[in-house]
């Protein structure tokens, strides 16, 4: 017996500890970089995890991406306590993060390794470069001047890590080049359509980044070879979309803002889904049910009267001494946009800041519903839409100095012949843009902006308000003044009212303390919100990364104006 | 609703052989499996929420969407260890061997599955297929084996000089092929110096003296198993197509190419000795543990990397400590006898070695002492003087209900938000730095703004005190332990009033600020947003627990009949005893809190239920012991 126990204890030790590879144990339920990249199943699941990131939609729980104040720094939103500027230096983070650069570049580089088809490899390699793009226009966006990494850096590859900060041009020179790349190789349908990045969603991103950076180049550089090449590229890839014939402007404006379901909505080209029970937003409820910022006074007086006029030329415009006037006979945009009531602090529950409050994302079959309420909002959120692609088109063509009445036809018209818009359409004679073929201006306009300009400007505002463009355009155009709360006064006017009208009302202060007049939201010298110094035209770089390259010996220079 | 189920399955062979006279063989095989099962059921739980709507309050679900749920979890393992050793003793003359050489081995494998749906159609019944909502599965598959060899040599001379040679040559599946290996020594030696015969004459003053020294490293391989590998985790992306939330892998780590075993290597240095007649006893320890080639980052690179330095064998943690035990018998002419057993230990934990070039307070850093609590110092309640009042004396507000402070008064904006503004009876902090502005600064060691080290969470002096006497069968014994110095700073509804909307607030929180009780202990109620990091509950001196405390751990009297009086009863014993546990403690806590109470697990239930346990009983036995 004792033998036997003795030899059956030996035998475990002779099968177990002198098995050769008894200590080796690799990942049973994980894959290593170096065993994932096997099939082109594998590629698609790696690249969905740039989807929520890059396309926030309505965000998820009570983040709601950039729509409606989620970008309320600019000349829309009418804050009792405006957004400020950025006015101190980060310690550290501040934005300035790359590992979105590396996924892509991780992206780019192991589908060479996949075995799949030619084809295969050249649109995932294709969508890889678009979300490097896309990456590098939002570092860009910020901070201006960044270093370019066309590959996946390890630890040892100190010198590239430290090295300067590229320039700004240099880099979307880049960028160009990968979203030339993506709209060649990038296939015309992949997966659920709407919900999954097409060569058409890649051609139109491609239209928004060149419309910044050729605008950029033109009013912050006065570069005009790099603005024309690159407002070129923008009309370029917005023109493939139009071409293309497979998006139209949709019936129903409202429609792409507050529906349950945005599948095979023909103008929503990539939309993230929203559903009861799995992620939901709050926009829906926000807009509804809770205190809102509401718009200025700017905002509201930025849509045409139904003539196709601004409200300074039309015979139509009524005033605002009351919100029909307000209302009446205006661009019905407006109308699928505000509420056509006015909504003080005191008199609602969801009062509006400025009195003028936004439905545009309010869907009104579920407001009093459970999923109405809180952050559970099921309605979809678009990414991105066909009528943005039309403007990116129409401004392009105007900022290039070639535009021509096929062009505004084939864009800001087609916009205007929306079935619930209907709006005259805008003519250029001349140069100058025209209503029946009478030419006018604006008694408004920004002096240092051309006329037709002007109102291909304005027809951008009206179109994507409130869908987190303005402050972008504010920038590009070099015209932050227009969000200085005492240069621009109209922005920090809201409705006008009679105290007297209103006994519930609370909080609220009047333009002078008058009896009558405008709701100023932010009224405390302390609240204003003001343009002084042009530096937040890029963001400040954070300090931890400054002192980290000095100690190496290394240069990382700040943005003027931060030093 | 939980239910839980454990199943464990041990079977072991093995036993001692002796296969020649001094050399035995001992092996011993265990193979051991354990399963558990969970089955969750959630549902939604109404409640009064206090903090919405101004007064007015709302009955609503206080418990999240994802409550409403089924879950079912099973865990199963198995792992074989087996142990096998040959020992030789041999003895020469003044020389004492002893010999081992021996292996170890160790595998083990776990696997895990969940299965979760949300929505259910009844709380009563608890099952997957009686709910409609969202559905998720999770798994788990995991092992690792580890394998070592190890050799002692044991010597003494005489028995008074005493010598332990150990070597361990171990193996680990946690790290790359070429570093599984690693050889950890270790040396100790003792001295028995009360047995040379210079001490004769001393022996009724010391009975007894060793005085002892040990240096030795072993390995630790419990550091995750493949932290080498750029391994790719799966995570749902949030990103819905078609209802599907889609998988996704993320980036893989950067990984370096070599990397081993964590090595702890402790110096100790120590004395026994006993006195008068061993009546008095005294063992004192003194220890320098240093866990070195620790698994962390060993460079901070710059953000443009877009990923962590990979984690290589680099930093290094010390520990140094005391433990000191004394003891004393006695027996008085009069019978009575009487012994005494004190002890008392201490250790402190500091990084030595580590790379964060920011020395980020939240993270480790050179020289942070582990258990240290940052926070601010409490001044006072704001009052009314602090703010700007008008001709009346009544608080002068801006639109947005705000109180405008006066000048000269630290600014504390950080933490106002729209609808939280601090005014009087908000906690007021001490501006330590005296810029007009209380902030944490960069959160730095090098900029810490306001921030000072308010206490640290690590016990600190523990100690024990037996006492026991007994005269003619009359025994008492008393037990009373402490912790000489301890600070937390937690969280949950115990120690800050009105944590969740819906929860029922405490007795002792009901001494709030008001304008008729402006000497409170709380500040004015205002809702934290379940946080103990913002607004009147920013960590600092006030609130901060202060655990040490002394207990009566337990009290015992008995008295033992005398066998004259029973032996008649056939009994062979007879005892009578009172006993006390946990009768008293001294502590310094305004909370009604135990001091030894900590965390419960998180996960099954809330994270934030700090204090929320089974109170620590005070029992009361009386009880009689006989033995026939």
């Amino acid at each position: 017996m004792r033998i036997k126990i003795c030899s059956f204890l030996l035998a475990i030790v002779v099968l177990t500890a002198c098995k050769k590879d008894f200590l080796e144990r690799l990942p049973l339920d994980q894959l290593t970089d170096d065993t994932y990249w096997t099939s082109e199943n594998n590629v698609r699941a790696f690249a969905w995890g740039f989807y929520p990131a890059f396309f926030t939609g309505y965000g998820s729980s009570y983040a709601w991406g950039r729509y409606f104040s989620g970008q309320s720094l600019n000349d829309d939103f009418a804050p009792s306590s405006p957004a400020q500027f950025t006015q101190i230096v980060p310690p550290s983070g501040g934005g300035w993060t790359f590992s979105w650069v590396r996924k892509a570049n991780l992206l780019i580089d192991r589908v060479k390794l996949v075995p799949m088809d030619e084809e295969a490899v050249r649109h995932w390699t294709g969508i890889g470069r678009f979300f490097r793009a896309m990456e590098y226009y939002d570092l860009v966006k910020r901070f201006g001047d960044v270093p370019w990494f066309g590959r996946p850096l390890t630890d040892a590859d100190e010198e590239e890590l430290y090295k300067p900060r590229d320039p700004r041009t240099l880099v979307m020179d880049s960028v160009l080049a990968d979203f030339q790349y993506a709209a060649a190789n990038v296939r015309e349908s992949d997966g659920t359509a709407g919900l999954t990045v097409n060569k058409f969603v890649v051609l139109a991103f491609m239209s928004r980044v060149f419309l910044y950076e050729g605008t950029w180049q033109k009013y912050h550089f006065n570069n005009t070879a790099k603005a024309t090449e690159y407002l070129e590229a923008a009309k370029w890839a917005a023109n493939e979309v139009i071409a293309s014939g497979k998006y139209q402007v949709a019936n129903d404006y409202r429609g792409m803002f507050n529906s349950l379901s945005l599948a095979g909505n023909k103008e929503v080209m990539l939309y993230r889904e929203y559903a009861t029970g799995q992620t939901m937003h709050s926009l829906n409820s926000y807009v509804n049910k809770e205190p809102q910022t509401g718009a200025s006074k700017n905002a509201i007086e930025s849509y045409l009267c139904n003539d196709g006029l601004p409200i300074g030329l039309s015979p139509l415009y009524q005033g605002d001494s009351n919100i029909q006037e307000v209302m009446a006979d205006r661009d019905p945009r407006l109308y699928e946009t505000f509420v056509q009531e006015l909504r003080p602090n005191g008199e609602f529950a969801n009062y509006s800041t400025s009195g003028y409050a936004v439905h545009k994302f309010l869907n009104e079959d579920i407001k009093d519903a459970p999923e109405g309420n809180g952050n559970l909002n099921p309605t979809d959120g678009p990414v991105i839409r066909y009528g943005e692609v039309l403007m990116n088109y129409a401004e392009a063509a105007a900022e290039l100095g070639t535009i021509t009445q096929i062009d505004l036809d084939k864009s800001i018209n087609a916009l205007r012949d929306r079935a619930d818009v209907q709006m005259k359409h805008l003519q250029v004679v001349g140069g100058l843009p025209a209503i029946d073929s009478v030419t006018y201006n604006d008694p408004q306009r920004d002096p240092t902006i051309p006329s037709l300009l002007w109102e291909i400007r304005r027809e951008r505002r009206i179109e994507l308000m409130m869908e987190g463009f303005r402050l972008d355009d504010l920038k590009r155009w070099k015209k932050l003044e227009y969000t200085d709360t005492q240069g621009n006064p109209d922005i920090n006017r809201g409705a006008w009212i009679r105290v007297a009208d209103w006994p519930l009302l609370k909080d609220t202060k009047i333009e002078n303390d008058a009896a009558e007049g405008y709701i100023i939201p932010a009224w405390k010298p302390e609240t204003q919100r003001l343009f002084t110094n042009p530096r937040v035209y890029l963001e400040p770089l954070p300090l931890d990364q400054i002192k980290l390259y000095q100690d190496k010996g290394y240069e990382l220079t700040q943005n003027t104006g931060w030093e | 609703m939980s239910d839980y189920e454990n199943n464990l399955t041990r079977i072991a062979v093995g036993g001692t052989f002796k296969i020649l006279p001094g050399l035995t063989v001992d092996a011993d095989y265990t193979y051991a499996r354990n399963s558990n099962n969970l089955h969750h059921t959630g549902g939604s739980v109404s409640a009064w929420d206090f903090w919405a709507g101004a007064g007015a309050f709302t009955y609503r679900p206080y418990t999240s969407a994802t409550h409403d749920r089924v879950f079912y979890s099973s865990f199963w393992d198995q792992r074989s260890v087996l142990k096998a050793f040959a020992t030789y003793v041999k003895g020469v003359k003044d020389h004492d061997f002893k010999i081992m050489v021996g292996t170890d081995v160790e595998s083990y494998e776990e696997w895990y599955q969940s299965s979760d749906r949300k929505g259910l159609l009844d709380p009563n019944f608890g099952e997957p297929d009686l709910a409609i909502g969202e559905q998720l599965v999770t798994g788990e598959h995991n092992h690792w084996a580890t394998l070592g060899y190890f050799g002692r040599i044991n010597y003494s001379w005489k028995k008074k000089l005493l010598l332990e040679l150990n070597g361990r040559f171990d193996g680990s599946s946690s790290f790359p092929r070429k570093d599984q290996w690693g050889f950890f020594p270790s040396v100790s030696a003792g001295y028995i110096i009360s047995e040379e015969s210079f001490m004769n004459r001393l022996n009724n003053v010391i009975s007894y003296l060793k005085v002892r020294g040990s240096w030795g490293s072993i390995g630790n391989q419990a550091v995750g198993e493949n932290k080498f590998l750029p391994t790719m985790n799966g995570t749902n992306s949030g990103w819905y197509v078609n209802g599907q939330n889609m998988r996704t892998m993320g980036n893989p780590q950067l990984v370096s190419p070599t990397l081993s075993w964590e090595v702890v290597t402790t110096t100790d240095v120590g004395l026994d000795a006993r006195f008068l007649n061993n009546r008095l006893g005294l063992t004192f320890d003194w220890y320098k543990r240093v866990t070195s080639d620790m698994i962390t980052s060993a460079i901070t690179v710059p953000n443009t990397l877009g990923v962590g330095a990979p984690v290589v064998n680099f930093g290094e943690l010390t520990t140094q400590g005391w433990e000191l035990s004394i003891d004393w018998n006695h027996r008085f002419a009069n019978g009575i006898n009487f012994s005494a057993t004190a002890v008392l230990s201490d250790f402190k934990e500091e990084i030595t070695r580590f790379a964060n070039a920011n020395k980020g307070l939240s993270t480790n850093f050179e020289g942070k002492v582990l258990g240290d609590i940052w926070g601010y110092e409490t001044d006072r309640f704001f009052t009314k003087d602090d703010f700007v009042q008008d001709a009346n004396g009544n608080l002068v507000t801006d639109v947005n209900g705000k109180w405008i402070r006066k000048d000269g008064v630290p600014s504390q904006q950080q933490w106002e938000l729209s609808w939280f503004f601090y005014g009087p009876g908000d906690i007021k902090y001490r501006d330590l730095n005296g810029d007009g502005v209380i902030s944490p600064g960069a959160n730095t060691l090098d900029d810490h703004g306001d921030l000072k080290v308010i206490g640290n969470s690590t016990p600190r002096y523990q100690y024990g005190l037996r006492l026991n006497a007994e005269w003619k069968g009359v025994e008492v014994g008393i037990f009373i332990q402490g912790v000489g110095k301890r600070d937390f700073w937690v969280n949950g509804p115990l120690v800050i009033p009105g944590y969740r909307p819906g929860e029922a607030w405490y007795q002792h929180q009901l001494d709030y600020w008001t304008e008729e009780n402006p000497n409170a202990y709380y500040p004015r109620p205002t809702d934290q947003g379940q946080s103990n990091n913002t607004r009147n509950f920013l960590p600092q001196t006030k609130y901060l627990l202060n655990m040490a405390y002394a207990r009566l751990k337990n009290v015992t009297v008995a008295y033992n009949i005398p066998t004259k009086f029973i032996s008649k009863a056939k009994t062979q014993s007879a005892r009578i005893y009172f006993s006390g546990e946990n009768l008293f403690e001294l502590e310094n806590l305004k909370e009604p809190i135990d001091p030894e109470t900590d965390y419960t697990t998180p996960g099954l239930n809330d994270p934030n239920t700090f204090g929320r346990v089974y109170p620590y009983r005070r029992t009361l036995s009386l009880g009689l012991q006989v033995t026939f």
